[in-house]
């Protein structure tokens, strides 16, 4: 599971990205039933986030990251990230901020993993 | 995960509001109406929507079969109004029964404006997702960034 | 002038410049091997704390985002700069080379 440079960052990122789509398909729904009889509202919180991830970044044992990053795309698989919210109805302008804060976050997740990656081109290349 | 589950289930919730303004729509346009097609006066519609059940997003196989995506919305039935008619009376009316009375559909107008705004609302919350999500496809194209 | 050989840019031989008149000899604490040396020891932190926040950020911490931008962006700058120096050494060393004596 290590990448090219010997570290789980690019895991890590790819599950963090995936994260942040699953997040906005919750809120995608969370919106379209806003109506719907019954219709109990669902989030994917960031303290869930960390929490999947946060064993991966304390853990400086280069042989356990690659084991823990597994640990943490399975929890993600299984579909645990996703928990009832505390509303018991559609707040419908909480839903709207949170997809703006999501595309936010997802967007420096693009923007700093490009960065990463052009980091590593250099190092690599040598500037040429 | 899939592309279509990304966009469609904001593209439900559109649909299923459009369907709400236009059963609105319908019943203020028809609050007067005394006779339809059938000879009775008309009965106030109301749409009733429900979610496409969602074990698990990432699971798509099960309910993707029928063409539905999980956690969209969709919409249930169209079910008349258990109200009886407003009557009113007046004799000279075409439509006046044996007691001069006539049989009014009983819309509450109030209601139905309610209905109208709340659905333009969450249509608009509808756009919004609908937006995030495309920018955010969008911009995973630029994975690997700028040289 | 006596110009030792340069070998891979992280030894820590020193690069002196003698002259028969005038210029001094630099003392090894100023050498430009040493100060590239820090720069190189600079850069690799500015590299491992960039790729830390990029963690954070991932682990769902965005409330430092302009500053964790910034870092990422500084540190890209910084290996770029070493790594062009690093070039233009290699440059020097080859022209010195082709030097016919």
């Amino acid at each position: 599971m290590l990448d090219s440079t010997g570290s789980v960052t690019s895991d890590i990122v790819k599950l963090a990205l995936d994260t942040s789509v699953l997040r906005q398909t919750v809120y995608a729904s969370n919106i379209a039933n806003t109506s719907s009889a019954g219709f109990k509202p669902s989030e994917v919180s960031f303290e869930r986030q960390m929490e999947m991830l946060a064993k991966v970044l304390t853990t400086s044992d280069d042989s356990q990251q690659a084991s823990l990053i597994a640990g943490a795309r399975a929890l993600f698989t299984s579909g645990a990230m996703i928990t009832p919210s505390a509303d018991e109805h559609v707040q419908l302008d909480k839903e709207v901020a949170g997809v703006a804060e999501n595309y936010v976050h997802y967007q420096a997740l693009i923007t700093g993993y490009g960065k990463y990656l052009a980091q590593l081109r250099t190092a690599i290349g040598g500037g040429q | 995960m899939a592309i279509n589950s990304i966009f469609g289930i904001s593209a439900s919730g559109m649909s299923v509001e459009m369907t709400r303004v236009d059963v609105a729509t319908r019943n203020i346009a028809n609050s007067h109406a005394t006779r339809g097609v059938d000879g009775k006066s008309y009965v106030p519609l109301k749409v009733v929507s429900t979610a496409i059940a969602a074990q698990n997003f990432q699971s798509q196989l099960a309910a993707f079969a029928n063409g539905e995506i999980p956690g969209a919305a969709k919409i249930q039935e169209i079910v008349e109004l258990n109200v009886a008619p407003r009557m009113v009376h007046e004799p000279g009316h075409p439509d006046a029964d044996a007691q001069g009375n006539v049989a009014y559909p009983n819309v509450d107008l109030l209601t139905e404006m309610l209905t109208l705004t709340e659905a333009s609302r969450v249509y608009e919350a509808n756009v919004q997702a609908f937006n995030a999500a495309k920018s955010m496809a969008m911009r995973t194209l630029d994975i690997g960034g700028h040289k | 002038m006596n110009i030792e050989s340069l070998g891979s840019v992280t030894d820590v031989s020193p690069l002196k410049l003698e002259t028969g008149g005038g210029l001094t000899s630099l003392e090894k604490s100023n050498s430009f091997v040493s100060i590239l040396n820090q720069q190189l020891t600079e850069t690799n932190s500015a590299l491992m704390t960039s790729e830390a926040h990029l963690r954070r950020i991932a682990a769902g911490d965005s409330s430092n985002l302009h500053q964790a931008m910034i870092a990422m962006e500084e540190a890209s700058i910084r290996l770029n700069l070493v790594v062009q120096i690093r070039n233009k050494l290699v440059d020097g060393y080859h022209e010195v080379l082709k030097m016919q004596l």
